[in-house]
């Protein structure tokens, strides 16, 4: 048993003990307003099954917002299994989860840098693996999402599964399966389907660029079509689109959240609303395609040619993930904290040349303390009001933004390096700006 | 005068005065504690008629034809047969009624209301999409009869009950093709007042002015302890003939204090201290200028009718038609005597309550009491029940919903609630708590006492939760269920001005049934006060700025990392000096020096 085995230990006994000693925490958890929202509480999936139960339809209501194949997986255990044997199951396969997560960001990491030290032809020391596995398992924002229980998990789980299938794996097919399931399950996952098949580009080897996207793109859209072809005879009827989907694209379940939409809609005049309805549709997918080209990564015949070394598509497929984190319509501080847990796979490469780590983590801490504090003032003890706690919102807006610049400018200061044979002792003093 | 011109009114319409066509009744019980109960009751009927589906298009003449309307009110027949309404029925309610000290609601609580405004109707069309208008149209014309806010009657707040509302009678549908659809919807915010009494009061023939409605003011009404007013519409229909004739109930029970209302008679509406000689001490105890233990309440009291209403009943309705007046005494503690015009005096017995009023004379009851604690009461409830809300936070709380079986037997009851959308209901949290002959609250699986025989869940903004259980509480036994919701964020303009005084949730509907599933008991718990989560109100502009600015930040930051060069400090240096700025700064300052030189 070496060290990552124990690490790993512990993280499933923290995920599993916890609940099954106690099994109200996920309850309690699955209620507060930065775990989970309407769209993927585990309170939510509890009141499905019991529509399943009563055979009332879950998708003729406006509680239940979980796709249905996730309903029926869940359901099925949950009528073959007696109550207290299904909750342990339930921790059981959470506790699973967030394994299975931790190694593949281990695998992540060694593919990463690995490919980096090849292409730069400077060796690049990556993290442990230990150290790569604790950073995700014993980070209190993943610890407490899947204590919440919160289906995030899932999609998250299929999320990375997807990136390991293409790197480590390297099977186009797999991974875009994955990816179909995670979009299956949460929606937004459907943004992250451009930088994917940039990685698919660089990471996959043989291959063509036809080939990539053209059997990338009709994996995705057959997988996700076929999920919701069963899933609409499942229920027979296609009321689930809109309970799943539709809630997304409207961001009409109001309910406090992390993200920044809640209070817009809920302080938006009537008619102005469809109007910015499109405009945040329009903008959480903004940067996607631009960030996946500035980051591309280029080949050239002559290996010689400094444009070779630069790019980095992987770190384009973490900065989409955090936009989307950004943005996404009912986000919670699980997408953030698994933004956290993959940020150290760049230690050797772009974390050197960011500046604001410190400033970053600060303002991250001040969030979390912060946003607790002022909800319950506002909600149980009615000395504060709602704009305390929008401004943490704000504010946690502002951390992305800071995470966003500070690995595009780290990166950028890194290609700039890359180019220009700057030698390893002089980077660090170089200073660079922009024009 | 006014009877002549009624009198006349009733030979016009061919009809003798003594009919099948028009009744009314009054009963009054003397309640423990000096209350005083009081039944009013009205029943109209119309004349046989073929009644036919309406809709737009076919023909308006069977409406504009009101013959056969007669005693029954003119303004709502034609309404009735508009909206294809077969039963009507509408509950105005404001008070407590509380059950452990007073008993069964009159009339089994078949005529009374919960707090706020209750109407649910049978309406006959071919799809529930028609009734819905059907419905609509029926809402709002009866809000602008009845001067209540039904108008905000719409999908949201509508429900489809099934087991918890049987209706009694009546399968009647003009067009066999077509279904009959039952439509509920209760706002229990409703004020209840003098302007929802005068219409009620207008819809009976003698509008106030004769018979026992002449009681009916509306201060003394609304200055009671609790009080229900109720409209029973029905279509009665003769299979042979294949007529139909409206049959409508009216009723209004209140419960006023007597104390209270003899109190009002002697010092006017304004209540003032009781000057010191006249505290009621209890002089066995601590008693000196500081000090008094106020006695009981008075059991030797003496009050007429006129001391409680503020009038006397003007004689029958028509002056050949009787009303029967039924006191409801203990002979061992009461005295109750009719004086009518002509002072003559009759005097009732406990076996012969029942006094006839005929003619024109105003008439007075007295009521004597030498002990007034002696009271026949009402039978004792079948069931209480109570709601309450549970939790703290404006996010989330619960239902307890506590029912009492004080009887001998089982007992099983339909429970209906709906919620508004606004409140997240999650059933699978429901759990059960019993309490036995043991007296401890003990944890119990809610299977066992509680079905759900039918829920469906709320959508946002387009229908409200609607839920009936089918609970069987065992003899002696109190059953409390639980269950918790969400409330949910409205937007902005969502909001009624008040926003922090919370939003009423309607009152839940208990339906008691017999072994034979028939309805023999009806009560509805309290409303509730939920207090929902409030945006800051002066919000909006900066809302819209403030996270504009973040999202113009996130955008502005990235594009111009995205898109712009990457280069030396130095080389900056070198580019900037070059620009046009700095060359017509380096003028100026060359000018400068130059000038200085000078």
């Amino acid at each position: 048993m070496n060290q990552t085995h124990r690490i790993l230990c512990i993280g499933v006994l923290v995920r599993f003990l916890l609940p099954t000693l106690f099994p109200s925490i996920p309850f309690k958890l699955s209620t507060v307003v930065e775990l989970a929202t309407p769209i993927n509480s585990y309170t939510s999936l509890q009141e499905a099954f019991f529509y399943l139960q009563h055979s009332i339809n879950p998708y003729d209501g406006g509680v239940n917002h979980h796709p249905p194949l996730l309903v029926a997986f869940f359901g099925l255990f949950k009528s073959q299994l007696p109550d207290s044997v299904f909750l342990t199951a339930c921790n059981l396969l959470y506790s699973v989860v967030d394994v299975i997560i931790a190694l593949r960001l281990a695998s992540l990491n060694r593919w990463y840098n690995a490919r980096v030290s090849k292409k730069t032809g400077e060796p690049v020391a990556p993290l442990s693996d230990a150290l790569m596995v604790s950073f995700y398992l014993f980070n209190p924002l993943i610890i407490l999402t899947n204590l919440s229980h919160c289906t995030l998990v899932f999609s998250q789980l299929f999320i990375i599964e997807s990136l390991h299938q293409l790197t480590s794996n390297t099977n186009l097919a797999r991974a875009m399966v994955s990816l179909g399931i995670a979009t299956y399950l949460s929606g937004s996952p459907v943004l992250m389907v451009v930088p994917v098949l940039a990685l698919a580009y660089v990471s996959l080897p043989k291959h063509k660029w036809e080939n990539v996207y053209i059997q990338g793109t009709v994996v995705f859209f057959m997988t996700c079509g076929l999920l919701v072809f069963i899933s609409a005879i499942w229920t027979s009827s296609v009321a689930f689109l809109d309970q799943c989907y539709g809630v997304i694209i409207r961001f009409d379940k109001i309910q406090p959240n992390v993200g920044l939409w809640w209070y817009f809609f809920t302080e938006m005049f009537d008619f102005f609303t469809p109007f910015y309805i499109g405009v945040f549709n329009l903008f959480s997918m903004i940067f996607i395609v631009p960030l996946t080209i500035r980051f591309f990564e280029y080949e050239d015949k002559d290996p010689k040619k400094a444009s070779v070394k630069t790019g980095d598509a992987f770190l384009a497929v973490y900065l989409c993930y955090v936009w989307m984190s950004f943005l996404k319509s009912y986000p919670t501080v699980g997408d953030f904290g698994l933004a956290i847990s993959l940020a150290p796979i760049f230690a050797a490469t772009v974390l050197p040349y960011c500046k604001l780590v410190y400033i970053t983590a600060l303002t991250l801490l001040v969030c979390l303390i912060l946003s607790p504090i002022f909800y319950y003032c506002w909600i149980v003890l009615g000395n504060g009001n709602s704009n305390f706690f929008y401004s943490i919102n704000l504010v946690w807006g502002g951390v992305h933004i800071l995470v966003l610049i500070d690995f595009t400018w780290g990166q950028l200061i890194r290609e700039y390096c890359q180019e220009h044979d700057i030698s390893p002792e002089q980077r660090h003093v170089i200073r660079l700006t922009q024009l | 005068m006014i009877h002549q011109v009624i009198a006349l009114i009733a030979l016009i319409c061919g009809i003798h005065a003594n009919n099948n066509f028009y009744n009314e009744s009054l009963s009054l019980t003397p309640l423990a504690r000096n209350n005083l109960l009081a039944n009013f009751n009205f029943e109209i009927k119309s004349l046989p008629k073929h009644l036919s589906y309406y809709n737009e298009s076919n023909d308006k003449d069977s409406i504009a034809d009101a013959s056969h309307y007669t005693y029954f009110p003119r303004s709502i027949g034609p309404l009735l047969e508009k909206t294809n309404t077969r039963e009507l029925h509408l509950r105005f309610a404001q008070g407590w009624w509380d059950s452990e000290s007073w008993g069964s609601l009159p009339v089994n609580g078949s005529k009374s209301g919960g707090t706020g405004v209750e109407v649910w109707a049978v309406i006959e069309a071919p799809t529930s999409k028609e009734a819905l208008k059907s419905w609509s149209k029926l809402a709002v014309s009866l809000s602008a009869f009845f001067c209540a806010s039904l108008n905000f009657i719409d999908e949201s707040i509508t429900t489809f009950p099934i087991n918890a509302f049987n209706p009694d009678t009546s399968s009647f549908s003009a067009d066999p093709a077509n279904k009959l659809f039952l439509l509920r919807a209760a706002m229990p915010s409703e004020p209840i007042c003098t302007e929802n009494l005068t219409p009620f009061i207008k819809l009976l023939p003698t509008r106030g002015k004769a018979g026992i409605s002449s009681l009916l003011d509306g201060h003394r009404v609304f200055d009671s302890l609790w009080n229900s007013m109720s409209i029973d519409i029905q279509t009665e229909c003769d299979d042979e003939s294949e007529a139909c004739n409206f049959k409508m109930d009216q009723s209004i029970s209140v419960i006023v204090d007597v104390m209270r209302s003899l109190r009002k008679k002697e010092n006017g509406p304004i209540p003032k201290p009781v000057e010191g000689d006249k505290l009621q001490c209890d002089k066995s105890r601590g008693y000196s200028v500081w000090q008094c233990f106020p006695l009981g309440l008075p059991t030797e009291i003496t009050y007429s009718l006129r001391d409680v209403f503020g009038r006397p009943i003007n004689g029958g309705p028509f002056s050949s038609q009787g009303v029967p007046v039924t006191v409801n005494f203990k002979a061992e503690g009461w005295d109750i005597s009719f004086k009518d015009g002509m002072n003559k005096v009759v005097s009732l017995s406990e076996n012969d309550s029942t006094y006839t009023i005929l003619g024109d004379d105003e008439v007075n009851i007295d009521f004597k009491a030498s002990d007034s604690s002696k009271t026949v009461g009402l039978q004792t409830a079948p069931l209480h029940a109570s709601r309450s809300l549970t939790g703290y936070s404006q996010d989330k709380g619960g239902f307890r919903v506590v029912f009492e079986n004080p009887g001998d037997s089982a007992i099983s009851f339909v429970y209906f609630e709906s919620l508004p959308w606004f409140i997240r209901l999650y059933l699978s949290t429901m759990k059960a708590t019993s309490k036995g002959q043991t007296g401890t609250y003990q944890e119990v699986d809610s299977s066992e006492y509680v079905t759900l025989s039918h829920y469906q869940p709320a959508i946002d903004r387009k229908r409200p939760s609607h839920m009936e259980l089918l609970v069987t509480v065992p003899a002696k036994e109190t059953l409390t269920l639980h269950y918790e919701f969400d409330k949910s964020l409205l937007l902005y303009a969502e909001y009624p001005p008040d926003a922090n005084h919370g939003f009423s949730v309607e009152p839940a509907v208990i339906t008691v049934l017999d072994t034979n599933q028939k309805k023999v008991y009806e009560l509805r718990t309290t409303s509730s006060l939920v207090v929902l989560p409030t945006p800051d109100f002066s919000m909006p502009y900066n809302v819209i700025i403030l996270t504009g600015t973040v999202i113009s930040l996130a955008f502005g930051s990235l594009y111009n990392l995205l898109i712009k060069d990457v280069i030396t400090e130095e080389e900056f240096e070198k580019f900037a000096a070059q620009s046009k700025l700095r060359k017509l700064r380096a003028k100026i300052k060359s000018l400068k020096s130059f000038l200085k030189s000078k």
